[in-house]
């Protein structure tokens, strides 16, 4: 009697203790999961590419001296701080400092420093810098417009920075140095100390083909003459405040090719229309060589658009660096190009390295879109609410670098595939 | 009874079984799982639904008092007050192979109400239970991948039958008794495929196919009740029900499946054997081949027996409250089976009782606990199992 009123205390407050077998003879459920490869063509519809996202002044390393074979070409556009309201200067005879607002600047100069490391091409580089003679705007500025604001767009004179001053020219070579050092007359740097000035700045230029070189600081050195002490000459630095890069695209893309990235960026767009069944083969045909099994949302347990990355066409347009892919719901396709995106589908995007975009490269890359492809299958026709079904790829950030990635055109055998993965059977029965 | 035959328990170890028994039976836990052997069919059929049959290894008749027991309608014709009485079990249950597995449930609950003439009542007591999973880890082929998977398959439920019936004494010595209702509860299958995200990628989703089917069917019970010689009690009942049907519900695609039941009898008796010393015998059969069929289980041994016995002596007390002992024996066939094999439950019984309060002619109070220890065995599968039941019995005016 004691061990039965233990056995029930003891028992009544366990937890659950399904009683289990490994024996696959007792489960009485048929089941398969097959996999499917969906061409695009069956299920890609209004595919279309949009560029003109981002501003290149947003890049984090927006100071690139680029001259490409043929498809780009990158000239940087540098500003500095103007010069200081006042300087403090002793005036003749006195030993105590007085505030000199009214100094004259009579010359100065420019360091740029160059990476030594990270460059491409064959040394030496032909670099000319110029003085800015436009009024320009760092975020709208393009290689065709100054300004391309709303209302007030400013082309160039000539695309890509206009007509610049000359003020220097160098034959540069890494194992040289890393600064060059470029001087300025007392014109350029009067106009450089006027903060009102919205001309100023340095646009620097590469005539060598193929080079590819990073500016990693860059200063303002000013002399200002004194207006109280004649025999004095104060140099002040001015500091780097804004930078961005003019970028000529001058390649032809193929015709459906799915383009990513760049400064500003592509989106690759197309809408998911999901065929009513799919082909399959196996136990769930019943003695059937094949069969069609509808495609429902709970058979889809896993989904993967596979994008077949591709060589850039030319080169000098692929990206330099690893790229974090997004592929996310458009919200409001009748909006497009400017509809808002919803939330990555796949949350950390997937990371492509430069590599694959080479020759020999070639990868295809697959981003899960299971939830996606489930809430499409799920709904039906004549929901109020429907899911989105138009989805972008896009660059994580927009935009993350100059270079450009090339995904296999629509309407070839590189073109993009839906990978799905189902798993079906005929229900559960009693007993 | 006589006064010398009685055996005195210490108050402190009264106290604490008494403690012990608040503990085990104030957490209402739900039901948990249950042998791997009701995986046949519809799963195991409820035991006698009260410890005191339990622990003289019968079927629930033919015992000797007043009390209201679900398939022993006639017995409820001699209580003379209206009262309740609940049960509930415990048990665990250990595999040759494998992994122990534990369970609480709610067997039974009645209510009685006695009037001039006639004994009304009403009762709830499991019919079909079962609690169960299988796992597998199959690899599948994809071609140029092989992708493994884990495939879980779980089967619960449970099916109670709920009746109202009417008693009376037609004499001293016999009673007659009647209940109809009908079959509630459900039975659950769920199965779930996982692939491994290794093999695959990211956002793999798990396959889920579910079913829910509710019980429903009428069912009566008949029976008579007499004594005989004074010191003999001799029962028997007979349970009709239509069939029982399945139907699918939330969303379970399919027909409803109907399972017809066997006509199932019931006979027991509790004689006097010397003074404070009884002899509990009891039997049941019934037909379960239609059942099975019904179901596809081509090797369900069609009728079955289950049959035990045990002794009751009256003779100890605590705090001067008379405490019943009982061992018994009990043997079983169950009515599905497992991979195609028939299953036998063998069982030693044991068990005692505590009146907590008596009139001079009608129980008041009562309590009883069952324990039971058995193996179980098919040609694929060996398990022990250990149960405890416990019954409540309230009465007052």
């Amino acid at each position: 009697m004691l061990g039965g009123f233990c056995l029930l205390a003891g028992v009544a407050g366990c937890s659950d203790e399904m009683p289990t077998s490994t024996d696959p003879a007792l489960i009485p459920v048929t089941v398969q999961t097959f996999e499917v490869t969906i061409p695009f063509e069956d299920f890609g519809r209004q595919f279309r590419v949009d560029g003109g996202y981002g501003s290149p002044s947003a890049l984090s390393v927006n100071r690139i001296v680029f001259s490409g074979d043929g498809g780009l070409e990158v000239r940087p556009l540098l500003r500095f701080a103007s010069a200081p309201s006042s300087i403090s200067v002793f005036p003749p005879g006195e030993s105590q400092s007085v505030a000199d607002s009214a100094a004259i600047p009579t010359g100065g100069r420019v360091t740029v420093q160059l990476d030594t490391v990270r460059f491409s091409g064959v040394p030496p580089f032909e670099l000319s810098a110029g003085a800015l003679n436009q009024e320009w705007d760092h975020l709208s500025a393009s290689w065709t417009n100054a300004v391309d604001t709303l209302g007030g767009r400013q082309p160039w004179t000539t695309p890509g920075g206009g007509d610049p001053r000359p003020l220097e020219q160098f034959s540069w070579d890494p194992a040289e140095g890393n600064a060059l050092v470029i001087e300025l007359d007392s014109m350029t740097a009067a106009e450089w100390a006027d903060l009102d000035n919205l001309q100023r700045g340095l646009i620097l230029t590469s005539s060598t083909p193929g080079s590819r070189l990073r500016i990693s600081s860059a200063s303002l050195q000013l002399d200002l003459l004194s207006s109280i002490n004649p025999d004095t000459t104060v140099q002040v630095t001015s500091p780097l405040t804004i930078s961005t890069m003019l970028l000529d695209q001058t390649a032809d893309f193929e015709d459906g090719r799915m383009l990513v990235g760049g400064a500003p960026s592509f989106r690759s767009t197309f809408r998911i229309e999901l065929p009513d069944s799919v082909s399959a083969t196996g136990p769930i045909c019943a003695g059937a060589p094949s069969c069609q099994v509808a495609l429902t949302a709970d058979r889809v347990v896993f989904a993967g658009i596979g994008f077949q990355s591709i060589p850039q066409e030319p080169p000098s347009l692929a990206p330099a660096d690893s790229l974090v892919l997004d592929l996310r719901p458009v919200l409001s396709p009748e909006r497009l190009p400017r509809s808002p995106l919803g939330v990555p589908i796949l949350p950390q995007g997937r990371t492509v390295g430069p590599g694959q975009f080479e020759e020999g490269g070639e990868t295809r890359i697959e981003i899960p879109v299971t939830r996606f492809i489930r809430d499409l299958a799920r709904a039906a026709p004549g929901d109020a609410e429907q899911p989105p079904s138009m989805v972008s790829l896009i660059s994580a950030a927009e935009p993350s670098g100059i270079g450009i990635a090339s995904f296999g055109a629509v309407g070839t055998p590189q073109a993009p595939v839906l990978r799905i993965i189902l798993t079906a059977t005929e229900g559960v029965t009693l007993p | 009874m006589t006064h010398s035959a009685i055996v005195r328990i210490p108050a402190t170890l009264a106290g604490g079984l008494l403690l012990a028994l608040v503990v085990g039976t104030a957490s209402p836990t739900p039901v948990e799982g249950q042998s791997l052997l009701s995986a046949g069919g519809l799963g195991f059929l409820t035991d006698a639904p009260d410890a005191r049959s339990r622990m003289l290894g019968g079927v629930g008749i033919g015992l000797s008092g007043s009390h209201l027991m679900p398939n022993d309608p006639a017995a409820a014709g001699r209580v003379g007050l209206p009262g309740i009485s609940a049960t509930m079990e415990a048990g665990v249950d250990t595999p040759d192979e494998g992994e122990r597995a534990g369970r609480t449930r709610f067997p039974s609950f009645g209510l009685i109400y006695p009037t001039a003439r006639l004994t009304y009542f009403a009762t709830f007591s499991g019919f079909l239970n079962q609690e169960w999973q299988a796992t597998a880890r199959p690899t599948i082929d994809f071609g140029d991948q092989q992708v493994e998977a884990l495939d879980v398959f779980e089967a619960s439920g449970g099916i109670s039958a709920a009746r109202i019936g009417v008693a009376r004494a037609i004499s001293d010595r016999v009673s007659v008794g009647i209940a109809g209702g009908t079959y509630l509860g459900s039975m659950e299958r769920s199965f779930r495929r996982d692939l491994n995200p290794a093999d695959v990628g990211q956002q793999v989703e798990s396959f889920v196919a579910d079913g829910i089917w509710r019980a429903s069917g009428t069912n009566i019970v008949a029976g008579v009740n007499m004594d005989a010689l004074g010191m003999l009690r001799l029962a028997g009942s007979v349970t009709w029900s239509d069939d029982l049907t399945l139907d699918p519900t939330d969303g379970t695609p399919g027909d409803p499946v109907v399972v017809p039941l066997p006509l199932e009898f019931r006979v027991g008796g509790h004689g006097t054997l010397a003074p404070g010393l009884a002899l509990a015998i009891s039997l049941y059969t019934a037909d379960w081949s239609e059942s099975a069929e019904a179901l596809g289980d081509e090797n369900a041994p069609g009728r079955i027996w289950q049959m035990g016995g045990g002794l009751e002596w009256a003779g100890g007390s605590i705090l001067g409250r008379q405490i019943p002992l009982a061992i018994g024996v009990r043997q079983r066939d169950l009515p599905f089976s497992f991979l195609g094999n028939p299953v036998q439950e063998r069982a030693v019984t044991g068990g005692a009782g505590i009146f907590l309060s008596d009139t001079e002619t009608t129980p008041l109070a009562r309590m009883h606990v069952g324990m039971e220890l058995g193996s179980r065995s098919t040609a694929e599968w060996d398990e022990s199992f250990l149960r405890a039941t416990v019954t409540l019995r309230l009465s007052g005016s």
